[in-house]
């Protein structure tokens, strides 16, 4: 089966909410991996700053990718959102930095704002785009 | 949810290829710790001045100018530098809470090892045994030479190739809804992070289009004729050209202005001829073995597209566009000599390739072949190049010692941006960019190059002191910028370019001498004393330059570790020699 099929088969009949809920889990899983794979490469580095490490890493970059990537869910499967979600994550979210600090925007705040607005907007972008099919 | 099981011993496969070149990358090089208390891996002068626009950005939340200790105290400057990587570096940073210069250094790794992954799901779509196979070759993204970039400094090129990898990517998939606008914001980020990759990646997409027109007819359809579906991807095009120009807006001026003029040197940024490196490039050879399954894979992707171009043509572009750009026979280059640092992805580029030529081994031996063959195997090649290839760096870099760090950030910390600085011999100076970790305003004697050298200066009265064990109050130095060259945004399209060195009024002598000049170590507020180096007799002057100012009542030690000597001149109008 290639992935295109894989996808088809996984989403075919869902909606990209119900099919980010039970992904959800699959993130979870995934970065509680990371840690350990964080921990084991960097073992002489305190299990806290692992722990962050990884959490910027999620929050700022595969979060919003991924979430994002979601506007194409029926097209990819799971391991083809996240890689290319965390590349897109990347761009988007460095380049409304970009902006936002042009403006003056405490860079700061940034890391914790632009993520949400990110997954704010395409959230409801899936949402009325889901409300308008039907 | 239930993944299915194939896919979720992919994923596992994946996981583990990313901890093994996790591993490779940053774990065996730094000693198996990421949050060091000094920067290690600074190799070359573009480290500090990258990580350096980092933490200026980080301090001030400002990313219009350059900071004002580069560009000789002269403000609102800014240079063509495009600014994406270090809102990266900051604002993971932000979260990270590691020391900067970690996050800076381990981003450019996951950058990389992303760029890897992401070539993965390229070749996937085209055959998944290839793929899997193809990430045996991956190891050798960190391995001799194609460390280069993480050491010299070269974070913007490794981001920008990562997207420009993802062009590829959104290229195989340019059907989709959407994706034109997906286009327009890579190009747009690719731009704003380092436009050498963005001109490859116009080339890119123009063979992508040829080959969707000519080869996949998929731009002439034949059977629908309208003109809404005929020109579909022409229009996703235009789509993404215009997002381009509107998330490169406020950059354009800077970058039509300055970059396509070679950076504000005055050379076309488009050049002919052949190409000499100017720093240690990664070779063929480098992949020793591993080469010859490329070699064997590049004839028989050129068979396969003999034999069905259509099928084919899409995923072996990057091997060939990309070999055809990298290898130096070229005769025209978009970046010059900086063509090379292209060759640092080559164990991407070329993955197709190598995973090829295995595949087509494995695939006449008459047995039966599960799929976890086809992971086995790449993760024997991944042992065998981090085994036999792999060789850890042997040095931290050119701040080598906590107390050489400890010193840079007591100047960072506790010396006014008024008072006067001046550094004399140290081991790591030659590359000069390090005197920007001070973050202070530095004159720096230079005497880590010969009286006369090739950059046209003359420091022989320098030198001469030394050799004589003379201490005097006259020493030839020069204030340290970043260039003398620089951009001045006069409105949102003019840009002016300003020479620091008609703000600081250089005459022509002092221009010709490239910025040296006569200063008096007496009138200096601050002297900085490297009290350790390899060189004995310049060691040795140090120590007698910091004996001979302590002698002075109104000069005291403020600062003093093994590695530096830092003296306070309390009245810089006096005799101090």
């Amino acid at each position: 089966m290639n992935t295109k099929e894989i996808s088809k088969k996984e989403n075919h009949t869902s909606s990209p909410l119900s099919v980010l809920k039970r992904e959800a889990i699959i993130v979870i899983a995934l970065f509680m991996a990371f840690v350990i794979i964080f921990k084991i490469v960097f073992m002489r580095e305190e299990l806290f700053s692992i722990v962050k490490v990884v959490f910027g890493l999620f929050w700022l970059y595969l979060l919003p990718g991924f979430i994002t990537m979601y506007i194409w869910f029926d097209k990819f499967d799971i391991i083809e959102r996240l890689i290319a979600g965390v590349v897109l994550g990347i761009a988007l979210v460095n380049l409304i930095s970009y902006y936002l600090t042009l403006i003056n925007f405490d860079i700061k705040l940034q890391s914790i704002v632009i993520p949400i607005i990110i997954e704010i907007i395409v959230l409801l972008f899936l949402f009325f785009r889901k409300h308008h099919s039907k | 949810m239930q993944l299915d099981k194939k896919l979720l011993l992919e994923s596992l496969f994946i996981v583990i290829v990313f901890a093994i070149l996790l591993w490779i990358s940053i774990g065996a090089n730094y000693e198996h710790k990421l949050d060091h208390s000094f920067p290690r891996g600074f190799m070359a002068g573009d480290s500090f001045y990258k990580y350096n626009r980092a933490y200026h950005l980080d301090k001030t939340g400002e990313n219009k100018y350059v900071p004002e200790t580069m560009t000789g105290g002269v403000a609102g400057l800014s240079q063509f530098y495009p600014y994406l990587v270090f809102h990266s570096t900051v604002l993971f940073n932000n979260i990270a809470g590691l020391n900067l210069y970690n996050s800076h250094f381990l981003l450019k790794v996951l950058y990389t090892i992303l760029a890897a992954l992401l070539f993965y799901v390229i070749v996937r779509r085209y055959n998944k045994n290839v793929a899997l196979l193809s990430t045996g070759i991956f190891g050798f993204l960190f391995i001799k030479n194609f460390y280069i970039g993480f050491i010299f400094g070269w974070e913007p090129q490794i981001l920008g190739s990562l997207f420009f990898v993802s062009i590829f990517w959104i290229m195989m998939h340019y059907e989709n809804k959407y994706f034109g606008i997906l286009l327009g914001i890579m190009m747009g980020a690719l731009l704003l992070t380092h436009p050498p990759e963005a001109f490859l990646a116009v080339f890119v997409v123009a063979l992508f289009l040829i080959g969707h027109y000519f080869i996949d007819k998929k731009i002439k359809t034949k059977s629908d004729n309208t003109l809404k579906s005929r020109f579909e991807f022409i229009k996703k095009t235009i789509i993404a050209v215009l997002i381009t120009i509107v998330i490169i807006f406020y950059y354009s001026p800077v970058f039509a202005g300055q970059f396509l003029r070679g950076g504000g040197g005055g050379e076309p940024i488009i050049s002919w001829g052949h190409k000499s490196p100017g720093f240690p490039v990664p070779l063929f050879s480098d992949f020793g073995f591993f080469g010859w399954f490329i070699i064997l894979g590049a004839i028989i992707a050129a068979i396969l597209l003999f034999t069905n171009i259509k099928k084919h043509w899409k995923h072996f572009i990057m091997p060939l566009f990309m070999g055809i750009m990298t290898f130096s026979v070229l005769f025209m280059s978009i970046q010059r000599n900086r063509v090379y640092q292209n060759r640092f992805f080559w164990p991407i580029y070329f993955g197709i390739l190598f995973g090829l030529a295995i595949y087509m081994v494995i695939k006449y031996i008459p047995t039966k072949k599960p799929q976890i063959v086809y992971m086995i195997i790449p993760m024997v090649f991944l042992m065998i190049s981090a085994s036999f290839f792999f060789t850890p760096l042997t040095s931290p870099g050119l701040i080598p010692a906590q107390e050489m760090w400890d010193g840079i950030v007591w100047v960072r910390e506790n010396i006014p941006q008024d008072d006067t600085v001046l550094v004399f011999y140290g081991d790591s100076y030659n590359q000069h960019a390090i005197f920007s970790m001070f973050d202070h305003l530095i004159i720096y004697t230079d005497l880590n190059y010969l009286p006369l050298n090739g950059g046209g200066y003359d420091i022989s009265d320098s030198i001469s002191k030394v050799e004589n064990n003379e201490i005097t109050r006259n020493y030839t130095a020069r204030l340290f910028t970043h260039d003398h060259l620089f951009q001045k945004r006069i409105s949102f399209i003019n840009i002016e370019e300003v020479d620091i060195w008609d703000n600081l009024g250089y005459d022509q002598e002092i221009r010709d001498a490239k910025g040296f000049k006569q200063y008096d170590l007496c009138s200096f507020d601050y002297v900085i004393i490297d009290k350790i180096s390899r060189i004995q007799p310049l060691m040795m002057y140090n120590l007698k330059l910091r004996e001979t100012l302590i002698n002075n009542t109104h000069v005291q030690e403020v600062f003093s570790n093994p590695w530096y000597s830092i003296l306070n001149n309390q009245k810089p109008s006096e005799e101090c020699i």
